[in-house]
């Protein structure tokens, strides 16, 4: 992970963190915490990665919001989100001695390069280069959280996140 | 890029009614950002977020936008940024380093330099990287200060 990436870091994991209640529905105001997950146990984090499903956002003119990609095959969990999904949600990050590290990120700053195409199907569409932002120490999951304010759409049934971790 | 240590998302709310041309707004006071060194920022338009946290809209295009920052000793350290250049989405997905500078953020401000990009009510959303000053001394070699 040197060549060619901004980040350089030893191992990588793949967080999926649902935004729905019991009854599958996400419902704005809301904070939706993140799942336990033993991994994140003193290793320390380095950089911090959006994966978000491509979308249409207009159909005339076409406009699709290119993500990087599909939602897991997984009957538990509905769509991913996507790019513009992404803009209604903060996320806040507790670190491991439970002060509030990062606070209220838009999930947009984990995809920092927005690749696009505002063009008809077929056409060459811009993949931008995208560079991982170098949010960095020790995570505390048990309290850091995504938040959607009040004032948002209900989300899909079954939404759900997805952040790549990058990790020494 | 530096490391991010922390960060913190500050709102500017542009007021009620529309500002005028080379109308200055002040950031607002954020106990979280008192006694800090900014390492970094990064501004947001409606084409990365939607709403923001407190439920206002954000301004859909930065072009007519400058920042400034002072520092505790009233000197300013960033004069008039466009922050249309502080958007990830615009500069190739990076962020803007600083050589890490105790932060005074209550009398830095936003410029409108164009009042025809902005409405009334609308927010400007600053993603605010620091390193608190206790905990300074100890990262800034970080950050390429000694």
């Amino acid at each position: 992970m040197e060549q060619g990436n901004n980040i350089e870091c030893l191992k990588t994991f793949r967080l999926k963190i649902p935004l729905f209640n019991e009854q599958g529905n996400g419902q704005p105001g809301q904070k939706y915490f993140f799942p336990d997950n033993p991994i994140f146990k003193n290793k320390n984090i380095v950089g911090i990665d959006l994966n978000a499903q491509e979308q249409i956002v207009s159909l005339s003119p076409l406009v699709i919001w290119q993500g990087d990609l599909s939602a897991d095959n997984d009957q538990n969990l509905g769509a991913l989100v996507g790019l513009e999904g992404a803009k209604y949600i903060y996320c806040t990050i507790y670190d491991q001695d439970e002060s509030e590290k990062f606070c209220a990120v838009p999930l947009r700053s984990f995809f920092p390069k927005q690749s696009y195409t505002a063009s008809i199907p077929g056409s060459i569409t811009d993949r931008s280069p995208r560079r991982v932002k170098p949010y960095y120490g020790r995570v505390n999951p048990r309290k850091s959280y995504l938040f959607i304010p009040v004032g948002t759409a209900t989300f899909n049934t079954r939404a759900y996140v997805s952040l790549t971790f990058y990790y020494n | 890029m530096k490391p991010i240590l922390r960060s913190y998302l500050a709102e500017v709310n542009l007021g009620t009614t529309t500002p005028g041309n080379g109308q200055n707004v002040n950031v607002q006071d954020y106990p979280q950002l008192r006694d800090v060194y900014i390492t970094g920022i990064e501004v947001f338009d409606s084409g990365q977020l939607a709403i923001s946290p407190s439920g206002k809209t954000v301004v859909s295009t930065l072009t007519g936008l400058t920042i400034t920052l002072m520092d505790k000793y009233n000197m300013e350290m960033v004069y008039q940024y466009p922050t249309f250049d502080l958007n990830p989405t615009n500069v190739g997905g990076f962020y803007r380093d600083l050589k890490p500078f105790y932060l005074q953020l209550t009398k830095s401000y936003i410029t409108i330099l164009d009042a025809t990009t902005v409405s009334a009510n609308q927010s400007v959303m600053l993603n605010i990287f620091y390193v608190s000053a206790k905990d300074y001394e100890k990262n800034k070699n970080l950050y390429g200060t000694r």
